[in-house]
């Protein structure tokens, strides 16, 4: 038994990943094979497993953009980019990710675009916006921690050898940052592909609304939720799994 | 501005200027935020009763999955890692959903308890997910504590438990204490997933609102603002705390 503890419990995070994952497939299959109501449901919900991955895929790199813009604010010299950025951070952490999407997809978008007299945009564009927005305080957090961990010293170094500022930043510091700053970022990456449950509040069919709807359609609580909640977790654990193998590939 | 800027923080000054844009868009519609106001203002009460009922629960839970993580070569840590795992990997939505529709059903059936409340669903799936997350933190906390001095307790006779409760815990509790602050915030912002099982509060209220006033500007803002006046005055207060505990530690 102690034995046992020792290789599962306290066993590396990859292998446990791992056991998680082939319980949680396992548990799907069985589920699946054994009863007609998870494999309707299974068949009714997992075609929207697509869309859950398309709203992801799509407000990442934009949330990774803003929180490098917010990072290079917070941390410049600038009262005015300072205070900007500081705000935009407080203000989006203390307000609901639900609320903020409700505000963007029913307040700012509509507003802006009546005021610039633009075609409003769809509910999965105001989703991705506000997802992003959403987001990007944690992404310009986990940026400026990266800097602040690469030493001052090898900025100064690059420089006394006769780089340039830019020649510094693109071949001394940025690969370091990046290295330091994959694994957290990654796990934002998680993060936001669990926050897009909330687009369904937009009417966006993704993998927790189809569950909805796959409940209305048949009132079966049971096997509906118990699909969702596996296939989410096959989706959330196998990337996790994938940092942690590509934390160990880059030696860290 | 040089001498301003170090004295009151530029997002600060954002702030209130954003404020003043509300209160004067408060004061040139007075009528249609009164309506708003009146209809969304019982919500406040009930995001916070539900945080602060949730706040023990998850306390509790993560207390406990958080001292099984420490209690190497037994198969706690194991448990303990699976349950947080599987909660760090759904959506909080899809486990509010399912402690609402799933377990509590399940629950009441197999107890033979009467219909649980939507409340007291919604408080624990909020228990039941923020335990994960304190859970994790109050491991680090307590795995910060040196291992020096639980063989330093264990060598004056202390059994693991005692060691435990005084020598390592109260040390731990001063590391955690800010993280767990951040929780409770999560925790309130969080509860705004309770409006998707038709709990009424702030969240829930002002969607019901927008469909009785077709009005999403005022009802989004008002609602938005009474989340941050909530946030940021909890922020400032655990900052202070944090400060004055600080200044008992050294002292």
């Amino acid at each position: 038994m102690r034995r046992l503890g020792r290789l599962l419990g306290a066993s590396k995070d990859s292998s446990f990943r791992l056991i998680v994952l082939v319980v949680d497939i396992t548990l799907l299959f069985w589920l699946i094979s054994s009863s007609p109501g998870h494999a309707d449901a299974f068949r009714f919900v997992s075609p929207s497993i697509w869309e859950t991955l398309r709203l992801t895929l799509s407000s990442f790199p934009l949330a990774l953009i803003l929180g490098l813009l917010t990072a290079i604010g917070v941390m410049s010299n600038s009262y005015i980019l300072n205070s900007v950025a500081n705000f935009y951070v407080r203000v989006v952490r203390g307000i609901p990710t639900l609320v903020i999407l409700l505000y963007v997809g029913v307040v700012a978008v509509p507003m802006l675009s009546s005021l610039l007299g633009i075609t409003s945009l769809g509910g999965f564009n105001r989703a991705v916006i506000a997802l992003a927005l959403a987001s990007g305080p944690y992404h310009a957090e986990i940026i400026r921690g990266g800097f602040r961990a690469v030493d001052k010293g090898q900025f100064e170094a690059a420089r006394s050898i006769g780089m340039r500022y830019v020649q510094a930043m693109r071949f001394v510091i940025l690969p370091q940052v990046f290295r330091i700053t994959l694994p957290s970022i990654a796990n934002e990456f998680i993060i936001m592909l669990k926050d897009t449950a909330l687009a369904s509040a937009l009417g966006i069919v993704e993998l927790t609304r189809s569950g909805q709807l796959n409940v209305s359609r048949t009132r079966d609580t049971f096997s509906t939720w118990n699909v969702v909640t596996l296939l989410y977790l096959l989706l959330t654990v196998s990337m996790s799994f994938g940092t942690e193998v590509m934390r160990k590939r880059i030696g860290d | 501005m040089r001498g301003l800027s170090r004295r009151v923080p530029g997002w600060l000054i954002l702030l209130a200027i954003v404020s003043l844009l509300v209160l004067y868009s408060l004061l040139s519609s007075p009528q249609r935020y009164e309506e708003t106001l009146r209809l969304i203002a019982s919500g406040v009460l009930v995001t916070l009763r539900i945080s602060l009922t949730a706040l023990p629960i998850s306390l509790i839970i993560g207390f406990v999955a958080g001292l099984a993580q420490t209690l190497k070569g037994s198969i706690l840590p194991f448990f303990s890692r699976f349950y947080i795992e599987v909660i760090r990997g759904t959506p909080l939505f899809v486990t509010v959903l399912y402690v609402a529709f799933v377990l509590t059903p399940m629950i009441s059936r197999l107890l033979g308890i009467e219909n649980i409340s939507e409340v007291a669903r919604a408080i624990i799936a909020l228990g039941l997910a923020e335990g994960a997350f304190m859970a994790e933190d109050i491991r680090a906390g307590i795995e910060s504590i040196g291992r020096g001095q639980m063989e330093a307790a264990k060598s004056i006779g202390m059994t693991t438990a005692q060691a435990m409760r005084f020598v390592i815990l109260p040390q731990a509790l001063r590391n955690i204490m800010p993280a767990l602050g951040n929780d409770f915030i999560g925790l309130l912002k969080d509860s705004s997933l309770a409006s998707l099982i038709a709990v009424r509060e702030l969240t829930h209220l002002g969607r019901i609102s927008v469909g009785l006033t077709f009005d999403t500007f005022t009802t989004w803002n008002s609602v938005t603002v009474l989340y941050l006046m909530m946030t940021l005055s909890l922020t400032a207060g655990l900052a202070s705390l944090e400060r004055k505990m600080r200044r008992t530690a050294i002292a």
